[in-house]
């Protein structure tokens, strides 16, 4: 009889608790990550890995016992690179307890989310986009914004111009995708270039998916481009160059891509020859500074199957997610102790980021502040030498172009 | 005393399944009124047509400017690239205007990813020679308001292939 009274008494006692609204489970301290990414669709290749390193970045520290305590629970959601997925997976995901950061990996998503980010009270990373500093708000651009960026390449171009011994400036041509991405970078971008003097050609855009780029890179040398910026997703820019190297281009134009530009375990493997000289601005390490990164190799080690020499430069992207997701948590978890911690907190939070070594030389100084939603101010630039990436600067601060521009 | 042990119990089972039955009426109670969506063609055939050609959505009864997500019902057995089993697949995303109202035409992500479930190259280009076509069939829909939380419900039926002469 007694034992059937314990047996109705637990019965009873799971029937009352498992009804008891907004349950919390008190064993784990969390806080969550939804990353709204792409594992298997068109952009897999960069948001896939770095989702994987961002993913690996939270082992590392859950493992060593979370942020103050706190564990992060990493949701990876694959969206292939599709809105209508990502808002579906996020009314999946929108009440998952102490849920702080949505990461929505296009412009696309980033401005369709908005309002339930807003709603909720969270904040959500979005790729480059200017729009995302002219307009503040609770989005955070998860790098230094793309006309920043082509900005400060143009600095550079001029500065390599006039090294060379030539005078004046060089004549820039332009050549990316046919989308909003490919377009921002002219956004405050062509205002720069009428500033610093440089002549910078009207923008070549092609669609995605093309095989092969040499109307538009013939049109480009024909106006007598000194310099072509890329823009796209590795290997997009990687065979822009091929096909200007089979052109016999690279021999008297220098090629510069954007952030996303060849990478050392995928263009730069397929083509090291075409690629010798190519030339990237990144506002994340890559190459042999990736290699270099001690926290960054001894993840890799720890979680990821492939050799370090296997690293793609697209790990310190996820690897800065992670990051700066960290810093601003153990922010948070100061200010307002766990009880409190919310998006809100999250977001005043990232709010003091501003001058934060966050990523230990992954990235520039962090640039988050009540007037920024810039991840950094800046960029360094590589050189492909020998099938390696190699700096050829240090970070320098990347001029303002998003403020030139009128959104 | 026995006796009044018994009773003591079932009253702590009655409390318990008491409190998970209230529970259970409170996420039902003052649920937002039904909205409506309208798919044109709700019927058709799975063709690389349906780029050139999509389906359109079309719903009313929605909250004023917001974003309304639709997704398909995934029945029991059916697997869609990238979607957990128990889960929805997304076919599109839209805004509303003012009095609630949309007409969203299904996406190129989302029939290619969805409804033919293509892989992808290398150079961002669909690759249906990795593609594996939902089964034809009778699939349930439902439009959400994101703000709202006003749903609408429709049906959508993949045709069977016609059969080669």
């Amino acid at each position: 009889m007694k034992r059937k009274g314990v047996f109705l008494l637990v019965i009873a006692l799971v029937l009352a608790f498992s009804a008891w609204p907004g349950q919390v489970r008190a064993a784990d301290k969390t806080a969550a990550f939804l990353d709204l990414t792409d594992l298997t669709g068109a952009i897999a290749g960069l948001a896939g890995n770095a989702s994987k390193v961002c993913e690996a970045t939270f082992d590392y520290f859950n493992k060593q016992g979370g942020v103050e305590g706190v564990k992060v629970r990493y949701i990876g959601v694959d969206t292939r690179y599709d809105v209508a997925r990502a808002l579906s997976a996020y009314k999946r995901y929108r009440n998952t307890p102490r849920l702080l950061l949505a990461n929505t990996i296009s412009t696309g998503l980033s401005k369709a989310i908005y309002p339930l980010i807003e709603r909720d009270r969270i904040i959500n990373y979005t790729p480059g986009d200017g729009e995302f500093q002219a307009r503040l708000g609770r989005t955070f651009i998860y790098s230094t914004p793309y006309q920043d960026g082509f900005a400060a390449a143009l600095d550079w171009m001029k500065e390599d111009w006039q090294k060379k011994g030539n005078a004046g400036a060089p004549v820039v041509g332009f050549l990316s995708w046919d989308n909003p991405y490919g377009r921002e970078p002219f956004r405050g971008g062509k205002e720069y270039s009428e500033k610093i003097g440089v002549n910078l050609l009207e923008a070549e855009l092609f669609p995605v998916g093309s095989l092969k780029h040499d109307v538009w890179l013939n049109r480009l040398a024909a106006k007598g481009a000194n310099y072509i910026y890329v823009g796209g997703v590795d290997p997009t820019q990687t065979n822009v160059i091929r096909d200007g190297h089979a052109l016999g281009l690279t021999q008297k134009i220098q090629f510069v891509t954007d952030y996303w530009g060849p990478d050392r375990a995928v263009g730069v493997k397929a083509h090291p020859d075409a690629l010798e000289n190519a030339v990237i601005v990144s506002c994340f390490s890559r190459g042999t500074d990736t290699l270099n990164h001690p926290m960054m190799v001894e993840i890799w080690k720890k979680y990821m199957k492939t050799p370090v020499s296997e690293m793609l430069g697209s790990s310190s992207i996820g690897f800065s997610w992670a990051m700066h997701y960290i810093e601003g948590l153990r922010i948070a978890l100061k200010d307002v102790g766990y009880e409190k911690l919310d998006g809100e907190a999250m977001y005043q939070a990232f709010l003091k980021l501003k001058d934060h070594d966050v990523t230990k030389g992954a990235t520039g100084l962090c640039d988050y502040s009540p007037t920024s939603r810039r991840m950094s101010r800046y960029v360094k630039f590589y050189r492909v030498k020998s099938t390696e990436v190699v700096p050829i600067t240090d970070w320098r601060v990347a001029p303002d172009a998003v403020s030139l521009h009128k959104f | 005393m026995k006796g009044i042990a018994l009773k003591t119990w079932f009253l702590f089972l009655a409390v318990g399944i008491l409190a998970s039955g209230l529970t259970g009426c409170a996420t039902l109670k003052g649920g937002p009124p039904d909205a409506k969506l309208q798919l044109t063609p709700d019927k058709f055939f799975l063709t690389p047509d349906l780029l050139k050609n999509p389906p359109v959505f079309s719903g009313s009864g929605f909250g004023g400017k917001e974003t309304v997500v639709i997704e398909m019902i995934l029945p029991k057995g059916v697997t869609v690239k990238g979607v957990p089993e128990g889960e929805n697949a997304a076919l599109g995303n839209g805004i509303t205007d003012e009095k609630g109202n949309f007409e969203i035409k299904m996406g190129a992500m989302s029939i290619l990813n969805t409804l033919f479930q293509v892989g992808w190259t290398p150079l961002i280009k669909p690759d249906f020679k990795q593609a594996s076509p939902l089964p034809p069939g009778t699939y349930k829909v439902v439009a959400t308001g994101m703000l709202s939380d006003r749903v609408g419900r429709a049906q959508l039926t993949i045709l069977p292939p016609p059969e080669k002469k």
